[in-house]
């Protein structure tokens, strides 16, 4: 993990890290629970980056991926956003409805698929949140989850352009989800506002 | 699919190439918009990745803004030897990426992105002579330099030529 020495003092950094991986641990608990299998996490980098950089730091901007996406809100504003490249978000479906298969079921977003997705948007931004709001004593809930299917750096404008209406870098919070035997993996970025990142550190002192 | 051979024009960037040069490609815009300008007499081409629409007076210089982009997309294709009454110009991108239910109207910056590059263009006297704007599915746009062919790109739909 990067981290940013002229935003964040190291020692507010690892704070922050410590809490997000709390929040990603209880996330991916509930996963496991939601799917039966044992769901793991991957910090892959929490830090500052320019705005114009994190479409190509998450994955190529031109991979058709699975993204779902949740505002959260309260007295900590931000953006959560779950990336599955396209075949593991529909093996994930074919998981959740019980018809998993090595050669995959599910091949469209339908509004059955597009449901189950969003219900796992919600489990992970709700628990991730939760242990957000916990730690912080700050309120923060997550909005009702948008799941759209679509090249990532289009899907990534969701985030950017409205962090980009006040700052040119962001904090950007990544970390995989990894089933056991790796057949399932996702990406979280949680991107909060500038004034909700000095909130959570003031009250993490 | 990112092309060895190509420039990419990230988000807030204007970029320009001519005659030989590598080609210049925005990846996966969703509701930003590619502002493209072609000068056939010399062969140079420059394109913009706009974010947001207005800079509301904010200082800050970075191509990110509409009206803040087409100036300086105008005066980095002069520098190359462009004549604006020569341009050809053509944009894509603006498209909706958030239609789901619950998501207010005033996240549609990509019409307000295609609104606000059209006025900035009409302003310096500039006609779009092609646009592949609005929808909600993403796109990815090239470049040519030599030829100032323009194509765009969705998934799951053919490559399109502007």
């Amino acid at each position: 993990m990067n981290a940013a020495p002229e935003l964040l003092e190291t020692g507010e950094l690892s704070k922050l890290t410590r809490v997000v991986v709390g929040g990603m641990e209880s996330s991916a608990k509930a996963l496991s629970e939601m799917t039966g299998q044992e769901i793991g996490i991957k910090p892959l980098y929490i830090g500052f980056s320019p705005l114009k950089e994190v479409p190509f730091l998450v994955t190529n901007p031109d991979t058709p991926v699975v993204g779902i996406y949740l505002i959260a809100y309260g007295e900590i504003n931000g953006h959560i956003m779950l990336l599955f490249p396209i075949e593991y978000a529909f093996q994930l479906v074919d998981t959740l409805m019980g018809c998993w298969s090595p050669e995959g079921q599910q091949r469209e977003l339908g509004e059955m698929e597009t449901s189950a997705l969003g219900e796992v948007g919600n489990i992970t931004g709700s628990f991730f949140l939760t242990h957000l709001a916990e730690v912080t004593g700050k309120s923060v809930q997550p909005s009702p989850p948008a799941v759209i299917m679509d090249m990532a750096g289009a899907i990534l404008d969701i985030v950017l352009t409205d962090v980009a209406q006040k700052t040119d870098k962001c904090l950007l919070i990544e970390t995989a989800f990894q089933q056991q035997d790796c057949r399932i993996e996702g990406l979280l970025l949680a991107v909060p506002d500038p004034e909700s990142l000095q909130l959570i550190c003031d009250s993490l002192r | 699919m990112q092309d060895s051979q190509a420039i990419a024009v990230g988000l807030g960037e204007v970029q320009v190439a001519k005659g030989d040069g590598a080609v210049l490609v925005a990846y996966g815009l969703g509701s930003c918009v590619a502002v493209c300008a072609y000068d056939t007499a010399v062969q140079v081409a420059g394109m913009a990745h706009v974010m947001l629409p207005q800079s509301n007076g904010s200082g800050d210089p970075s191509g990110k803004y509409a009206d803040k982009a087409i100036p300086i997309l105008l005066d980095q294709l002069a520098a190359m030897g462009a004549r604006q009454e020569r341009l050809r110009v053509k944009i894509a991108g603006g498209a909706r990426m958030l239609v789901a239910q619950g998501f207010a109207d005033k996240l549609d910056i990509g019409a307000r992105n295609v609104k606000s590059v059209t006025d900035e263009l009409s302003r310096r006297g500039l006609k779009i002579l092609a646009s592949d704007t609005g929808g909600n599915k993403g796109r990815t746009i090239q470049m040519v330099p030599k030829t100032g062919a323009i194509k765009v790109r969705s998934i799951g739909g053919p490559e399109r030529e502007l």
